[in-house]
């Protein structure tokens, strides 16, 4: 009789069995990007001069005022933007013997006159932008405007004489 | 004397008067269960795309989805044997964001604290399949594809700024 009370309480005691389970992790990897901007690109004509705006002398070097060509790289449609960098070409736009400034890519161009880009609206003064040169720049609006300004330059080596100046780069701009 | 030996043998082999008899009853329970069967579960990894900042909303209070985003992936469950369904639950209350409770916190190392990650049945449509829920399915076949959609989601308090976005979490399985 003992066995036979005992065998429902065994039974009992069996019973909290775990439900079968399986588990899954689950990973979700991303990203998020800085914003964008649009921009625009630029196309500016700029004004003849005479070869004899240029110094005279076959080691002069100077800028000419009256090349002064003001231009902007805007920005516009900006979004999620807190800031740019602005790299302005790459070395290989560079004058070999002036290197601070575009060369002149004009076929059968003058010789001895490259381009000199500045950041400023004034053209007299501002820091030069040389071939590669990175700008890093803060804003917080819609649109930004980075003020240029294009000028001939002679370098040393010879005496300017007439023909064309042309120069071509590319601004990357990376957003923040 | 021969005879009457025999007489006596054959009272002694005499059945006995009919006096009651012994009667024992044993009960015998016997008690078992039967468990669920389960499935095979496959883990979950999954590379969202990367998206601009400009696709969240652009105001610190603004709030709501990317469909940029949108990555669909589904819980597999295969060589299910003896398996009605299944109770599903996705993760904890430690994986919910801090202000958007019904997301998965972004667990990205420098990630934004604007982003969360927003788990529902489908992308554009479907329910939300919050941190900790519990979702229960029938199935009477040896597979089946629980399908989800994840996307960013920004949560207000401040702007999105760039950087990973990313979450983790396990999903229990607990089979019928």
């Amino acid at each position: 009789m003992n066995l036979l009370n005992c065998l429902p309480l065994l039974a009992l005691c069996a019973c909290p069995l775990a439900a079968a389970q399986s588990t899954v992790r689950v990973d979700l990897n991303g990203s998020i990007q800085a914003g964008t901007c649009t921009t625009a690109a630029v196309t500016k004509t700029m004004p003849a001069v005479k070869a004899s705006a240029f110094p005279q002398t076959a080691a002069g070097k100077a800028g000419v005022a009256a090349s002064y060509t003001p231009f902007d790289v805007a920005l516009t449609g900006c979004s999620g933007v807190t800031g740019a960098n602005f790299v302005f070409g790459a070395a290989a736009d560079a004058e070999p013997q002036q290197t601070d400034s575009f060369r002149n890519k004009a076929t059968n161009g003058a010789p001895f006159t490259a381009i000199w880009v500045r950041e400023t609206a004034a053209c007299s003064t501002g820091a030069t932008v040389r071939p590669g040169a990175t700008l890093s720049k803060t804003f917080a609006t819609a649109t930004y405007t980075l003020p240029m300004c294009a000028q001939y330059y002679k370098f040393a080596g010879g005496l300017v004489s007439m023909g064309p100046l042309t120069t071509t780069f590319t601004v990357t701009v990376t957003y923040r | 004397m021969t005879l009457a030996k025999a007489l006596v043998s054959v009272l002694l082999a005499a059945p006995l008067p009919a006096a009651a008899q012994e009667i024992s009853r044993a009960r015998i329970d016997l008690n078992g269960t039967l468990l669920a069967g389960t499935c095979t579960a496959t883990a979950v990894s999954k590379n969202m795309p990367a998206v601009g900042v400009n696709a969240f909303p652009q105001t610190a209070a603004g709030k709501g989805g990317a469909a940029a985003s949108y990555t669909d992936f589904t819980i597999n469950l295969t060589a299910c044997s003896s398996v009605t369904g299944a109770t599903f639950v996705f993760g904890t209350d430690a994986d919910r964001h801090a202000t958007e409770r019904d997301s998965f916190r972004n667990k990205g190392a420098g990630g934004s604290p604007y982003i969360a990650i927003w788990l529902r049945g489908s992308c554009s449509a479907g329910p939300t399949y919050q941190p900790a829920q519990a979702v229960t399915k029938t199935f009477t076949t040896a597979t089946y594809s629980f399908p989800l959609c994840a996307q960013y989601y920004k949560s207000a308090g401040g702007l999105v700024t760039q950087g990973p976005a990313s979450t983790s979490f396990i999903v229990t399985i607990t089979y019928q």
